[in-house]
C-alpha cells in the first residue's frame, strides 16, 4: 500500500511534465498577447491542479484493471475457439458503450430535429421518437462495426477496406447533400469512442491477434477504434440521405 | 463557487459512471455468465475501476474548470483582437491561428487515454515506436486540424470542402504507407479526440464562430472535431511514409 502511493506520487511528477507545455502556452499567450490578469485565476489553477490528480489516478486505473481485463477476456474468448461469441462480444462493446453515450444523444436530436421539420409540422413527441430510433440506429451500427472489426482480426482481412471506402461514401454523401446537417454529423465521429472503450477495444484487438497464429498485434491488433470512429457519421448521413 | 463546482463535479461523475457502466457490465456478464471463470486479482481490478471512476471524474472536472474556460476566453479575445485589426485578413488572424494550433498539440500531450495508449504501443512494437514520439506525432495531427478548424470558421470554407480534402489525403497516403503502421495510424484519431480536445475544441470553435463577424449558424462552430480526427490519421501517415522514405533511401546508397 505504502509502495503503491510512492509509485502514484511518480506518475504525478510525470504527469507534471505532461502537463508543463500548454500551462506555458497559455501564460506566454496571457501575458504577451491578451496582456489582461487572466478572469478567475483561483478557479483556473484548482482545475488544472483536479486534472493531474485526475490524469494520475486514471492512467494507473487503467492499468490495473482495463488493460489485464481486456487481456483475459481476449484470451478467454479466443481459447473458447468459437467466432460467434467473439463477434458477439464486439458487438457487445459497441453498442454498449455508445448508445447512453450524452455526445451522441446530442446529436441526434439535433439531426432528429432538422430531419423531422423539413418534412412537415413537427411535435416534439416525434422528434424525440427519431431521435431515439437514429440513436438505436447509430449504436447497432457501431455494434456492427465493432463485430466486423473482430472478425477481420480473426480472418486476416487489412483494415484499409472497411475504413477507406467509409471515409470516401461520407465525403462523397457530404458534398452531394451540402447541407449544414453534415457538419453536425461528422461531429458525431467521436460519439462511439470514449476514454473507457477505447483501451478497451486496443487491448482486445492485441490480444486477439498475439493469439491467433499469423497475425502481428501491430498490424491486425489495430483498427478497432478506426472502425468505431468512422460509423456514426456514416449511419447518420446515410440515414438523413434516405429520410 | 462552491456549490457550482460540485454540481459540476456530480455530473461529471455520472458522466463517467454512464461510460464505465456498460463496459463493466458487459465483462462481468461475458467473464462470469459465458466463460464462466474466475477472474484473477480481483481487488487490484476493483481497485483499478474505481480509480479510473475517481481519475476520469476529476479530470473532467479539471478540464471544464480550466482548460475549457480558457480556450474560449482566448479564441474570443484574438479574435476579437484580429476583427479590431488594421491588418489585411491573413495577418490579422494569425495570432488566433498560431494559438489553435499550439493549444491542439499542448492539449493533446496532456490526453490521458493517448498517455496509456502510447506506452502499450511502445510495449507492442517492442519498443521500436517511442511513446514520446507517438505522443507528439499525434499531437502534430490535432495541431493542423484545429488550425484548419479555425481556418474554415474564419474564412467561411464549407466543411465538406476541409472532409474532402482530409479525406482524398487519408485514402491517397493510406494505399501508400508502409503497412505496418497504416492501423495505427487510422485508430490515432479516435485515441485523440477524447477527454481533452472534444471538450475544448468544441468550446474554441463556439467561441471563434461568435466572434467572427460574417458567421450565421452556430452550425459554424461544428466541424472542427471532424477535422482534429482525421488530420492526426494523415500526419501520422505522411510521417510513417516520409520515415520509409528516408530509409529506403539510405539502403540504396
Amino acid at each position: 500500500m505504502e509502495n503503491q502511493f510512492v509509485a502514484l506520487i511518480g506518475e504525478m511528477g510525470r504527469n507534471l511534465r505532461n502537463l508543463l507545455p500548454i500551462v506555458a502556452l497559455v501564460v506566454i499567450f496571457q501575458t504577451l498577447v491578451v496582456r489582461e490578469p487572466m478572469a478567475e485565476l483561483e478557479l483556473r489553477i484548482l482545475g488544472a491542479v483536479l486534472a493531474l490528480v485526475g490524469m494520475t489516478f486514471f492512467i494507473r486505473g487503467l492499468e490495473m484493471s482495463i488493460f489485464p481485463l481486456g487481456d483475459t477476456m481476449a484470451d478467454g474468448l479466443a481459447r473458447r475457439g468459437s467466432v460467434l461469441l467473439l463477434v458477439a462480444f464486439g458487438f457487445a462493446i459497441g453498442f454498449g458503450s455508445t448508445v447512453a453515450e450524452p455526445a451522441l444523444i446530442t446529436v441526434t436530436d439535433q439531426a432528429a430535429a432538422a430531419a423531422v421539420a423539413g418534412s412537415a409540422p413537427a411535435t416534439s413527441d416525434e422528434i424525440a421518437r427519431s431521435s431515439l430510433l437514429l440513436r438505436y440506429t447509430v449504436a447497432l451500427g457501431v455494434g456492427a462495426a465493432v463485430a466486423g472489426g473482430v472478425l477481420r482480426i480473426v480472418k486476416g482481412w487489412p483494415v484499409i477496406w472497411f475504413v477507406l471506402p467509409g471515409y470516401a461514401l461520407v465525403t462523397v454523401m457530404a458534398l452531394v447533400a451540402r447541407s449544414p446537417e453534415s457538419a453536425v454529423a461528422f461531429d458525431a465521429g467521436t460519439a462511439a469512442t470514449s476514454a473507457i472503450n477505447i483501451p478497451l477495444m486496443l487491448t482486445l484487438g492485441v490480444g486477439l491477434s498475439a493469439l491467433i497464429r499469423d497475425r502481428n498485434p501491430l498490424v491486425d491488433g489495430f483498427g478497432l477504434v478506426a472502425l468505431a470512429s468512422l460509423t456514426p457519421m456514416l449511419v447518420i448521413m446515410l440515414v438523413s440521405a434516405v429520410a | 463557487m462552491a456549490a457550482e463546482l460540485a454540481a459540476t463535479l456530480g455530473w461529471e461523475a455520472l458522466r463517467t459512471l454512464l461510460d464505465l457502466a456498460p463496459i463493466v457490465v458487459l465483462l462481468a456478464v461475458f467473464q462470469f455468465g459465458v466463460l464462466r471463470r474466475a477472474l484473477p486479482h480481483v481487488r487490484q481490478i476493483l481497485t483499478g475501476l474505481a480509480y479510473v471512476w475517481a481519475g476520469l471524474t476529476l479530470f473532467r472536472l479539471g478540464i471544464t474548470e480550466a482548460l475549457v474556460p480558457i480556450g474560449r476566453d482566448m479564441a474570443t479575445q484574438l479574435v476579437e483582437m484580429a476583427v479590431a485589426s488594421a491588418h489585411g485578413p491573413v495577418r490579422a488572424y494569425l495570432p488566433a491561428l498560431a494559438f489553435a494550433a499550439l493549444v491542439g498539440f499542448t492539449a493533446t500531450l496532456i490526453e490521458p487515454t493517448l498517455i496509456a495508449v502510447a506506452s502499450r504501443v511502445q510495449e507492442i512494437s517492442g519498443g521500436t515506436l517511442r511513446a514520446g514520439a507517438v505522443r507528439v506525432a499525434v499531437a502534430c495531427g490535432v495541431a493542423v486540424g484545429l488550425a484548419a478548424g479555425t481556418i474554415r470558421i474564419v474564412y467561411a470554407v464549407p466543411v465538406e470542402y476541409m472532409v474532402a480534402g482530409f479525406a482524398v489525403s487519408l485514402i491517397v497516403l493510406a494505399l501508400m504507407a508502409p503497412r505496418p503502421l497504416v492501423p495505427l495510424a487510422l485508430d490515432s484519431g479516435g485515441i485523440a479526440t477524447s477527454v481533452v480536445t472534444v471538450p475544448l475544441i468544441t468550446a474554441f470553435g463556439i467561441a471563434v464562430s461568435e466572434a467572427v463577424p460574417h458567421t450565421t449558424s452556430p452550425a459554424d462552430g461544428f466541424g472542427l472535431v471532424v477535422l482534429a480526427l482525421l488530420s492526426p490519421m494523415v500526419v501520422l501517415l505522411a510521417i510513417a511514409l516520409i520515415q520509409a522514405w528516408l530509409a529506403g533511401g539510405k539502403t540504396r546508397r
